[in-house]
């Protein structure tokens, strides 16, 4: 079921519209219901986030197999825009969750992007602080919200559930490791009556939530303004967003060691692989206005930071990019690495194999590539 | 410099001599249903306005898109800043007392202007109206009232009062207010649904007093107040799936203005004013993202002016003048890190035209200081800098009003606070943003029968280069202002205007414009968007309008057209905004009642009803009336 070419968008919308794909003739599990494009196996999905008050958040796909690929797979499947600021996306069970901020809402996704649910979160006065990020256990979504509550949304149904208020204030972050979530508790502003002034109040923590009674279990304290957290080998690893260090800081907590948290390091951005965690700490000298990455490993299994490139043969401007995203594909460790021209351009996609060789680079199709879902 | 009124009757375009000045009249714009200051600058050649929508949505002007911040406005000869943001809201000001709008590229003929708008790439001039009497009446009225689409009412009075010989005063005053909530089509996809831009009501307060004293021994003294407090619903961008929008934005300014002005003798001439203006704003914003649900920002400015020029003419040939500004500027504000910056600038200016027969020359030399002072972190450095500008004008024969030109000036424009301060995004180090404007152009005016009052062409090709543009750098997440961007400007005015006067009464006037230019990027070889075309850059725009002038009904029509734009700096088929034409259609009737008049207005605006956007997501209006009373007494 491997699509021949994609060049023109024509040959992939020729009056499909009303056929229905499925993949009940390969082994997949996933629905390709009302898909007006033919996909092949292999599919990687592109969320790009767009730009504040452009409407212009979109998801791409990319067919790792040969390259094909399609702007706004989106909008192709659904004729209408994804929205404003795509925040996250995931795949659970065969579908695929997709958060957008500045819209205010999750979707449900099938396997070819079709949209099969969505819930608005605007007419509800809790969450019209706008939604954050997603993750997904058990048959239900846990999505963080500014305004410091955390919605636990039916995954099938997209209704939500249960709210669980009081958190904080503005959430990012969140990741699910051993039945608890755990939630960034990043910012808030705050007026200042003695300076007269509005004032940034980085938060310190970290909230975890039991999921099996969806309450607030214990709160960590972390570096502050914590934001992205991943998960992998049941550890938990958080990039805290501190404008006052020398660069963000890369923590661990350790879920088997009562929420142990230690600083590790400095990173910008990171993504979890085969007991690896990948990571990239860009620097930015003002002075020439040049930003330079380094690229940098956490090796699960021996407990240590590993200094050298887990890439081989990047391209050599990909050093002085400014990166947006880092994903591994699970099925087969395939890294990719979104760098962003903010809104002066679309995204580009570097893509590499598990050892670090070099795979090829391409257009993101929109600006500001944020995350990444993989089918095979 | 030789100024040349081509008719007794209003001219559209000033013929002047070395620069492009383009100028709309009360008049003009009353007959043809022009909706407010953006709407008529907006017809001026080579003016691009950035209008969020609406009657409260953000409005700035860009002349030949060196951005907003180069351009200047003066309000009756004295300059407004808001050295916050750097550029001008012209949406807060009314055109109910407007006499006369102009907009100088380059810089005015008139050599006692302020040395501000000698240092300005180009001059918005507001001019509003000076008290006319007629011969035995020491007071005059008049009170408006318009009402239109959604919900908009604004009524306003005018009173004259000559108090002796020497004396005359004016007050002025307006009330606006509207829903604001028009309709307009969101078309995302297949989907195309009719929505309303909620939150969008404004309330607004307008008061202006002048007084007008004609000193004994020569010269006249003008005092002016002005105050002026808005409220106003901000819609924001629309937002596809989230109609939320709960942000308010509380406006109030207030100037005092005094002027002198004096010619002593044939050979010397002096004006001097002074000004302190006020400006306070306040933004507030509900949501639960907020700590205790509301997010408030309050910012106020002071502006301290004093400004002096002379002009002495040693030689009948020759004009020199000598301006000389001195500015405080200061900002308090619950800014996130707001140092409270305090701005002293001094700018001199001198020019010399030498003028022989009919070639003129004139030759100006800014020269600027300034430096800052704040309570917290470091100054930034000071400002030193000259600016000089030279223009040519030809006229080669004396009996014809044929006129070339050429003109080349440089200015820069200053860090705002935004700039320099902004939480995070601000970068103390920035240095000015320079414009390098050259210009080149032909006016040519003249009755080609007698039914025509005058016929008048100008048309100019320029080349602009802003370097060191001040723009958002990106990194990994953190954003700075840096010195970085680099603009090409080059493009094409023209100007047509022309008065026809037929038997009974009947005049046909029309007039249009139409600029073609092509503002590229060219700030880094690498990058995507190198010699793509700035966003909201059209190649082409212009407009056009007739007015008949019958003795028992006039008739308006003017169409403002642009063509297709970027909204994105990446020249790519989704970021495109189309092109769109937006025709007026005007009636109007004036009554004699004796000493009294009457005047009726109607208009029919956007009467194709096209939804455009001037600002990709910030949907304009579509067809909508207004209807205007003018009771004159």
């Amino acid at each position: 079921m491997r699509i021949r070419s994609f060049l023109l968008g024509a040959l992939c919308t020729l009056g499909l519209g009303a056929m229905m794909v499925s993949c009940g003739d390969n082994d997949n599990e996933w629905d390709d219901g009302d898909s007006k494009v033919e996909l092949p196996d292999s599919r990687v999905y592109i969320l790009n986030e767009g730009s504040i008050d452009s409407n212009n958040a979109g998801i791409a796909f990319y067919d790792p197999q040969n390259g094909d690929f399609i702007d706004d797979i989106f909008y192709r499947q659904n004729e209408s825009r994804l929205g404003d600021t795509g925040q996250s996306m995931i795949r659970y069970n065969g579908s695929i969750y997709v958060s957008v901020y500045g819209s205010n809402y999750i979707a449900k996704l099938n396997a070819a992007c079709v949209q099969e649910k969505r819930t608005l979160f605007s007419s509800d006065p809790d969450l019209r602080g706008g939604v954050r990020y997603i993750a997904a256990e058990d048959g239900y979504i846990y999505a963080s919200f500014y305004g410091g509550i955390v919605a636990k949304i039916d995954a099938a149904t997209l209704e939500v559930k249960a709210k669980l208020n009081g958190l904080g204030a503005n959430l990012e972050g969140v990741v699910i490791c051993d039945d608890n979530l755990y939630v960034a508790n990043s910012y808030e502003i705050v007026f200042n009556p003695a300076t007269n002034k509005n004032d940034y109040v980085y938060k310190k923590e970290v909230k975890v939530i039991d999921l099996k009674t969806f309450s607030l279990k214990e709160t960590l304290t972390v570096a502050q303004n914590p934001n992205k957290l991943v998960e992998e080998d049941d550890n938990v690893f958080l990039i805290s967003w501190d404008y006052f260090d020398e660069s963000y800081v890369l923590q661990f907590i350790e879920p088997k060691n009562n929420n142990k948290v230690s600083k590790l390091g400095y990173a910008t951005d990171m993504a979890a692989g085969d007991d690896v965690i990948y990571l990239v700490d860009s620097r930015t000298d003002w002075s020439t206005r040049i930003s330079t990455n380094t690229f940098s490993y956490y090796d699960i299994k021996a407990g240590k930071l590993v200094g050298s490139s887990f890439l081989k043969d990047a391209p050599a401007e990909l050093i002085n990019k400014s990166i947006s995203m880092m994903s591994v594909n699970p099925e087969n460790g395939d890294i990719y690495i979104g760098t962003t021209l903010f809104a002066d351009g679309n995204g580009t996609m570097y893509r590499f194999r598990k050892d670090g060789t070099f795979v090829e680079k391409f257009d993101c199709g929109g600006q500001n590539p944020k995350a990444a879902v993989f089918f095979n | 410099m030789q100024e040349v009124t081509v008719s007794s009757r209003r001219s559209p375009i000033k013929v002047s001599s070395a620069i492009p000045v383009q100028t709309l009249s009360g008049a003009d714009m009353s007959q043809l249903g022009i909706q407010n200051m953006a709407d008529a600058v907006r017809r001026f050649a080579g003016a691009n306005v950035r209008d969020y929508g609406g009657i409260g949505g953000l409005k700035t002007v860009s002349v030949r898109n060196m951005g907003a911040a180069h351009t200047a406005v003066s309000y009756d000869g004295a300059p407004v800043s808001n050295c916050q943001a750097g550029q001008i809201d012209i949406g807060r000001f009314s055109l109910d007392n407007v006499a006369m709008l102009s907009l100088a590229v380059g810089q005015n003929d008139d050599m006692l202007q302020a040395a501000k708008l000698y240092a300005s790439a180009a001059v918005l001039g507001i001019r509003t109206e000076r008290p006319v009497f007629d011969d035995d009446r020491s007071s005059a009225f008049r009170l408006m009232v318009k009402g239109g689409s959604f919900g908009y009412v604004s009524p306003s009075f005018r009173w004259w009062q000559k108090l002796s010989d020497r004396v005359v005063t004016s007050v002025d005053g307006s009330f606006l207010r509207a829903d604001g909530n028009y309709p307009f089509k969101l078309v995302n996809g297949k989907y195309v649904t009719t929505e309303r831009r909620n939150n969008s009501a404004i309330d607004s307060w307008h008061g202006e007093a002048n007084m007008y004293y004609s000193l004994p021994e020569g010269g006249e003294l003008q005092l002016k107040g002005y105050y002026f407090y808005s409220k106003r619903g901000l819609p924001g961008a629309v937002t596809l799936y989230n109609p939320v929008s709960t942000e308010t934005l509380w406006d109030k300014n207030a100037f005092m203005q005094v002027k002198y002005s004096r010619r002593f003798s044939p050979k010397w001439e002096f004006k001097v004013q002074g000004k302190y203006n006020y400006g306070w704003n306040r933004d507030r914003e509900y949501g639960p993202q907020f700590t205790g649900g509301e997010y408030n920002a309050v910012h106020k400015q002071n502006e301290y002016y004093l400004s002096a020029t002379g002009l002495y003419r040693p030689l009948p040939e020759l004009n020199v003048a000598f301006a000389q500004d001195g500015l405080i500027n200061t900002l308090r504000s619950t800014m996130i890190d707001c140092p409270y910056p305090d701005r002293y600038t001094s700018l001199s200016a001198l020019s010399i035209r030498w003028q022989r027969r009919l070639f003129t020359v004139t030759g100006t030399l800014v020269g600027t200081y300034i430096t800052e002072t704040v309570k917290e972190g470091d100054s930034p450095h000071d400002i030193k800098r000259l600016s000089p500008g030279l223009s040519v004008n030809v006229q080669p024969w004396q009996d014809e009003m044929l006129f070339f030109r050429a003109m080349y000036k440089s200015t820069f424009r200053t860090p705002s606070f935004n700039d320099l301060y902004y939480f995070r995004l601000g970068n103390r180090t920035l240095r000015p943003e320079k414009a390098d404007e050259f210009d080149v152009g032909v006016t040519w005016s003249r009755s080609f029968f007698p039914a025509m009052d005058y016929m008048s062409v100008t048309l100019d090709g320029f080349y602009n280069d802003v370097t060191d543009k001040i723009v958002a750098f990106p990194t990994t997440y953190a954003w700075r202002m840096v010195n970085f961007g680099k603009v090409h400007v080059t493009g094409l005015d023209v100007t047509l205007a022309t008065a026809l006067s037929f038997t009974r009464g009947l005049k046909l006037i029309l007039s249009g414009a139409y600029t073609w230019q092509r503002a590229v990027d060219l700030s880094d070889r690498d990058a995507k968007t190198y010699k793509d075309l700035l966003p909201y850059t059209p190649v082409h725009s212009g407009n056009a309008s007739g007015i008949v002038e019958t003795p028992w009904l006039n008739v308006g029509y003017s169409i403002v057209a642009v063509s297709k734009r970027y909204y994105m700096s990446e020249n790519i088929p989704v970021n495109e905004i189309a092109g769109y034409a937006e025709h007026t259609l005007t009636l109007s009737r004036e009554i004699d009642l004796g000493t009294c008049h009457l005047k009726l207005l109607g208009e029919l605006v956007n009467l194709t009803d096209c939804q455009y956007d001037v600002i990709k997501f910030y949907p304009m209006p579509g067809r909508s009336w207004r209807l205007t009373g003018t009771f004159i007494f």
